[in-house]
């Protein structure tokens, strides 16, 4: 890989933004779109330290560089998901991005790493609620947020294609 | 340059008058949907709900000028028209856009709310959009000054029997009072002379089109029942626009002429996604591809209201539901796409975000090409 | 607690000025006290009702009347204007358990129970309460907890009830007659019917197609049922709703299609077979549809334009975030808008007057009763707290008329603590709700779930019938929004899909997550069959020196329990269930984690409304319809009001509310409760002395 590339990449936000697409399934505008992007950062940045957090950007971005070379998903699978280490923080991650909540990091993780106060179940924000991405998974949309229309709800429903 | 604003001498030329009415009316949503929906969630909520009220009217008029056109025997369509002598004018707007019809308007933009939207929001629909007098504004031939003229020249038509017989008016595609909500008022159906008259004055009443003369009147009108019903329609739009404008509400003295001069009308112009208006380019980044889709979804929208306007129904759902119900869940997808948007960082422009454009695909070759161009990349996300 | 109350009842006039602003132009009577034509306790659609009827009919006698309407709330009055109402959603929005009173977050002076407190009580072997579940506002002394709340803010729990407005079948009104069970009423639902369509048109506004409603019990022609005396308003009597029915849902569409010609056959007693044809029924509805000519929809207060019509937030309970549904706060905006509490200004009309008074606690109905006796309210006194550190206010106010509007429980809890109103021993008595049982499975397709109102439609077919007489009818509620409700989805079917609880690894991600969350989520759906309780003297709300609040109030105790005759129906609401899963074509029984079409329904032993029947286990729910504290009657012995909800021992004192009903039948209570109160909403009106409060009059205990 060539220097300059590595440099673009290596600007955390972007390889959080790759990372959370790869989590995800969503693209990075429709990632943009919800408006999260900088608060889920910041929450992932809060809730596991950021030592941690610049631990786990950076085996991403390796990873996912290699995914790009090889065309496929194993780097981040064996390297990240996989992982002992990170295999918990994509876990909430992924719940974060699909939920809007944090759910906390399991004991065993807690114990090697420690724990930050704001560890426990909670719900980030009105909007991570509301941007939550299982809504449109299910072809609906947030429960309180976001209606439809009237009589929608009478339509054949229609999955947003993945 | 001539004095009296343009004649409208026969049948056709009063329906293509009509045709340019509804793009008229539609012409200005946009510009102020791109404001409304720029405001982040939960902030300038005083602002937002005066420009939804806005929309909201702007709908009804061209609800109501569908069923004017209706009911003397044409289909609203947004196909071009000839008007008088001008050929093939465009109903449908393309931004930024320099009015076909109206030389006072100046050209509507789609910008994010900021001083200057809001200049321009009053400036279309300042009586005079903004001219200290109507000779002020330069006038061209086959066309009008302001919008008050050209309904003004509309009514006239209307009003003439050797243009429109009595026996011309036919209630045809009606949209039903009972269908339209939000707040904007009622739809009148048409269904004669008297009708059709009334429902042009609505559309001059309620904003666009007001006479000069509406400035000296009260800048609202607010009595109790108002409050338990719908409290916007003691303004009219231009005083609306005018408050949040100079940050000001109105006294119950004054007049729409005036300053507002009562408490202050909080506006944010930060709690605003930075969102600029790009042309149409082709690269095949997730961006762009974005916002073909919402034009994409935008077209399906007209059309949808071109369809309802044409007294279509749909058949995805039992009981099956009308043309106007099928546009609604149209235009609450398009609100949620458009926030999305205004949200996502371009990354051509460092600071900005995307904003929708708007822009109507005609039907034929250029939507096949986008919705072929669509579902080839679809796969790519 | 009570040391530190400041107390103005009875003090100078000039000292009233602390209990609020309000009190502008007030005539005190004797003794100092405000004096007002009628004092309502309780700002939700109960006494919005009353009040709106007694203003609205004391305005047409002859000479008109003008009552001083006082309005005494216990909550918060946070919603009365649309950014404002606002802040509840947000609050919603940001709740870990969106729980029904999640956006309605309870002051300290006056709690409310809520669904997360439900716990089970210990009993002892001898049935008796061991100890009793107090973790909540309600002391549960089981042997099951009472699984229902409300809301204490202004508008109560119709900010976030689900706004289902079915009528009662005539058989309901006469249970002990037809079928030898509960009781009868003192009035019949053609006495009612009237009144039923005053609620439907003029208080809640119900949206619903009168053709398409499929009851057992009225001989088959629902047009019949709704015929309406009123010609003048609805000609030969052809009865239709305000407004058009809320679109059936795409699932109740599915469903109705899948199930075309299905019969469900059901044994009863002795070998007994029952059939009950299915076909599902559009449901009426207190939600925003298309109008009729003449009915103009009410939108958000303080902001008509939103909310004139349902746009699908699909989340009605706990909150509408565009008032779409109906909730009390609009009567109320209605009432303090159109009749706010002032002198006439130059030129005005003289009108009514209604003041609402919030964080007011009515803590006592003062009165003259003896034992067994009758006597006359001659107040009520309330406490009005701020929650900043002040100590709360004490106040009498009285009236020609009182009405407490308080929900069922706290209306009881009330009258008990004044020891008022209960010389048949009948008040806190007869407590009711619909336990309801959920079945839900996965469907073999895409039935579009997550989208629209709660609930759009339903299945008649078990409401009224000679089963009856052996065991309860039922309602069957289809539901819109998935698993929401059994399995807290779709949270939990994310936890289930991404996995890694134990290994830390997820499973699922990424596009492949994101696709098999398309083909589950949609698919999901499930049931509610909403059981009749009957009234049983022990299923009680009683208070006790030991529980009492922050203000000091009592809070309520509550005795529950299911009859047999309730659970006689558990077994026949999961065969029925049983029988349409499997022409659904998902008979096969699944458990999560697992994902694949069939019958995910599973009721275990350990939740805390577990109830077992006949060795197998069921879990039931409470419906939100509190029902049955102050039932009705003709027979002072045996009941605590008479058909107009008036107190048998205290004539100038109405109680209303579902608190009246008694019986419940199969419909959500609260039409029939809003037809109720506009029956006495009439019936004070013409009943009212003809001075008006505000006028200085004699005293009439002088
Ligand atoms: C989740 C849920 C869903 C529901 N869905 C439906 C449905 O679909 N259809 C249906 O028919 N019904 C439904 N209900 C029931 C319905 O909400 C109630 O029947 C109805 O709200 C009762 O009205 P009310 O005015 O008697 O009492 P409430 O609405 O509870 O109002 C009582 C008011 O009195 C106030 N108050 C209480 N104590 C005092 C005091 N001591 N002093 C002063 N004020 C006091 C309270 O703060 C409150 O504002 C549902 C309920 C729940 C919980
Ligand atoms: S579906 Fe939505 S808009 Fe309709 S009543 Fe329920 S919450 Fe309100």
């Amino acid at each position: 890989m060539t220097t300059t590339e590595l440099s673009n990449r290596s600007d955390p936000i972007v390889v959080f933004t790759d990372l959370s697409v790869e989590l995800t399934g969503y693209d990075r505008v429709e990632l943009a779109g919800t408006g999260l992007i900088e608060q889920h950062y910041d929450t992932l940045l809060r809730l596991i330290g950021e030592r941690e957090a610049g631990h786990l950007l950076q085996a991403a971005a390796e990873a996912l560089d290699a995914d790009r070379k090889n065309h496929n998903g194993e780097a981040l699978r064996t390297r990240v998901i996989e992982s002992k280490l990170y295999g918990p923080v994509i876990i909430s991650l992924i719940k974060l991005w699909y939920l809007g909540s944090w759910y906390p990091l399991p004991g065993s993780y807690a114990d090697v790493n420690g724990s930050t106060a704001g560890d426990v179940e909670h719900v980030v924000s009105a909007q991570a609620y509301r941007e939550g991405l299982v809504w449109s998974a299910a072809g609906a949309h947030p429960m309180g947020a976001k209606a439809p229309g009237w009589g929608s709800w009478a339509e054949a429903p229609a999955l947003p294609s993945a | 340059m001539n004095a009296q604003p343009t004649k409208i001498p026969t049948l056709a030329g009063l329906r293509a008058a009509l045709q340019l009415a509804i793009g008229l009316e539609l012409s200005t949503i946009p510009v102020y949907l791109t404001g409304l929906y720029s405001i982040r969630e939960g902030r300038n909520t005083d602002t937002a709900q005066t420009i939804r009220s806005v929309v909201m009217e702007e709908m009804l008029h061209m609800t109501l000028a569908a069923n004017v056109l209706n009911a003397i025997g044409e289909v609203p369509s947004p196909k071009p028209v000839d008007f008088l002598d001008r050929k093939h004018l465009s109903p449908i707007p393309a931004y930024p856009l320099d009015s076909p019809l109206i030389s006072g308007i100046g050209t509507l933009e789609l910008l994010p709310l900021s001083a200057r939207a809001v200049d321009n929001y009053v400036q279309i629909e300042h009586p005079l959009h903004g001219a200290a007098t109507l000779e002020a504004i330069p006038a061209a031939p086959d066309s009008y000054r302001t919008i008050g003229e050209f309904y003004h020249a509309i009514d006239l038509a209307l009003n003439d029997p050797q243009i429109c017989p009595d026996s011309l008016f036919e209630p045809v595609n009606q949209v039903p009072d009972n269908e339209y909500y939000g707040g904007a008022g009622d739809v009148v159906e048409v269904c004669d002379r008297k009708t059709a008259r009334a429902a042009v004055q609505k559309i001059v009443d309620q904003g666009e089109g007001l006479p000069e003369e509406a400035l000296h009147e009260p800048a609202k009108k607010v009595t109790d029942a108002d409050r338990l019903a719908s409290g916007w329609q003691m303004y009219s739009h231009y005083a609306r626009f005018r408050e949040i404008q100079t940050g000001r509400k109105f006294r119950p003295d004054q007049t729409a002429g005036e300053t507002p001069a009562g408490a202050l009308l909080l506006v944010d112009y930060n709690q605003v996604e930075p969102a600029e208006f790009v042309p149409r380019n082709g690269d095949g980044s997730p961006e762009a591809v974005a916002l073909d889709e919402f034009d994409l979804a935008y077209s399906l929208l007209v059309d949808a209201v071109y369809a309802a306007f044409g007294g279509g129904i749909s058949s995805r759902s039992e009981p099956p539901l009308t043309g106007l119900q099928v546009a609604v869940h149209a235009m609450y997808g398009l609100k949620h796409k458009a926030v999305a948007l205004m949200r996502t960082p371009n990354p051509e422009r460092p600071g900005r975000t995307l904003c929708p454009r708007f822009a109507y695909v005609a039907l034929g070759g250029d939507r096949d090409k986008l919705i072929r161009r669509l579902e080839e990349r679809s796969g790519s996300r | 607690m009570h040391e530190n109350l400041v107390t103005v009842s009875g003090g100078k006039s000039g000292s009233m000025k602390t209990t609020g602003t309000q009190t502008g132009g007030v005539q005190p009577s004797g003794g100092g006290k405000e004096h007002f034509d009628i004092v309502i306790v309780g700002g939700g659609i109960a006494g919005a009702t009353v009040a709106k009827t007694v203003i609205e009919q004391a305005a047409t006698r002859s000479p008109a009347r003008h009552p001083r309407i006082l309005i005494l709330e216990a909550g918060r009055a946070t919603a009365m204007s649309a950014d404002k109402y606002d802040t509840y959603v947000q609050s919603y929005q940001q709740a870990l358990a969106k729980v029904p009173n999640s956006p309605y977050p309870p002051t300290v002076s006056a709690p409310q129970p809520d669904v997360l407190d439900i716990s089970r009580p210990v009993m002892g072997e001898d049935g008796t309460t061991k100890i009793p579940a107090d973790n909540g506002y309600f002391v549960q002394m089981g042997p099951l907890p009472f699984g229902s709340d409300y809301a204490r803010a202004l508008g109560g729990t119709t900010l976030h009830w689900l706004g289902t407005c079915l009528r009662l079948l005539p058989n309901d009104f006469r249970m002990d007659t037809e079928y030898g069970r509960g009781v009868d009423w003192p009035i019949t639902y053609d006495e009612l019917k009237p009144y039923y369509e005053r609620a439907e048109w003029d208080i809640i506004g119900v949206s619903a197609d009168v053709g398409h409603q499929y009851y057992p019990g009225i001989g088959g022609d629902p047009a019949k049922y709704f015929k309406s005396k009123n010609t003048g308003k609805f000609p030969d009597g052809v009865y239709h709703f305000p407004m058009e029915e809320i679109p059936s849902s795409f699932l109740d569409e599915y469903l109705a299609k899948k199930s075309a010609g299905l019969v469900v056959t059901l044994k009863g007693d002795l070998g007994r077979e029952y059939t009950f044809p299915i076909k599902i029924s559009n449901t009426p509805v207190g939600r925003n549809s298309t109008p009729t000519p003449g009915y103009q929809p009410v939108g958000a207060v303080g902001n008509a334009d939103q909310g004139q019509r349902c746009e699908g937030n699909s989340s009605c309970i706990p909150i509408c975030p565009v008032q779409a549904k109906y909730n009390a706060l609009k009567t109320l905006y209605e009432l303090i808008v159109k009749y706010p509490d002032r002198e006439p200004r130059e030129g005005e009309k003289e009108k009514a007057r209604v003041a609402v008074r919030s964080q007011c606690m009515a803590s006592n109905v003062e009165h003259t009763q003896l034992p067994k006796k009758q006597g006359t309210v001659t107040g009520i006194t309330y406490l009005k707290y701020s929650d900043d550190g002040s100590p709360p206010v004490r106040a009498t106010v009285t009236a020609d008329v009182y009405v407490l509007a308080a929900n069922a429980i706290e209306n009881a809890t009330l009258l008990l603590a004044s020891k008022a109103a209960n010389s048949s021993g009948e008040v806190g008595r007869n407590l009711m709700d619909h336990p309801l049982l959920l079945t839900w499975g996965l469907l073999e397709d895409n039935a579009g779930a997550y989208r629209g109102p709660g609930s759009t439609s339903g299945i008649p077919a078990f409401r009224d019938g000679p089963h009856r007489s052996e065991r309860t009818a039922f309602r069957v509620e289809i539901g819109n929004w998935g698993w929401n409700f059994p399995e807290n989805a779709p949270y939990d079917t994310v936890h289930d899909l991404v996995g890694g609880a134990g290994t830390g690894t997820a499973q699922l991600y990424g596009r492949a997550l994101r696709k098999r969350l398309g083909e589950i989520l949609p698919n999901q759906f499930r049931i509610a069959w909403e059981l009749e309780q009957d009234p049983e003297p022990t299923n009680r709300v009683t208070i006790d020196e030991r529980y009492k609040d922050s203000l000091g109030m009592y809070r309520p105790v509550i005795h529950y329990d299911l009859s047999e005759y309730v659970r006689a129906s558990l077994p026949w609401a999961a065969e029925a269930s049983r029988q349409l899963f499997e022409r659904l074509g998902i008979g096969a029984e699944v458990r999560r984690p697992e994902y694949k079409p069939g019958d995910y329904t599973h009721w275990d032993a350990n939740d805390p409304s577990a109830v077992t029947y006949d060795g197998q286990t069921y879990w039931v729910r409470g419906a939100g319809h509190v029902v049955g504290t102050h039932r009705m009657g003709e027979d002072p012995e045996h009941s605590v009001v008479d058909g107009y909800q008036r107190s048998h021992d205290l004539p100038n004192l109405f109680i209303v509310g579902c608190g009246s009903m008694p019986t419940l039948g199969t419909s959500n209570p609260t039409l029939t409760m809003t037809a109720l109160a506009i029956r006495t909403g009439d019936h004070i009106a013409a009943q009212l002395p003809t001075h008006t409060a505000a006028q200085p009059k004699e005293k009439k205990d002088a």
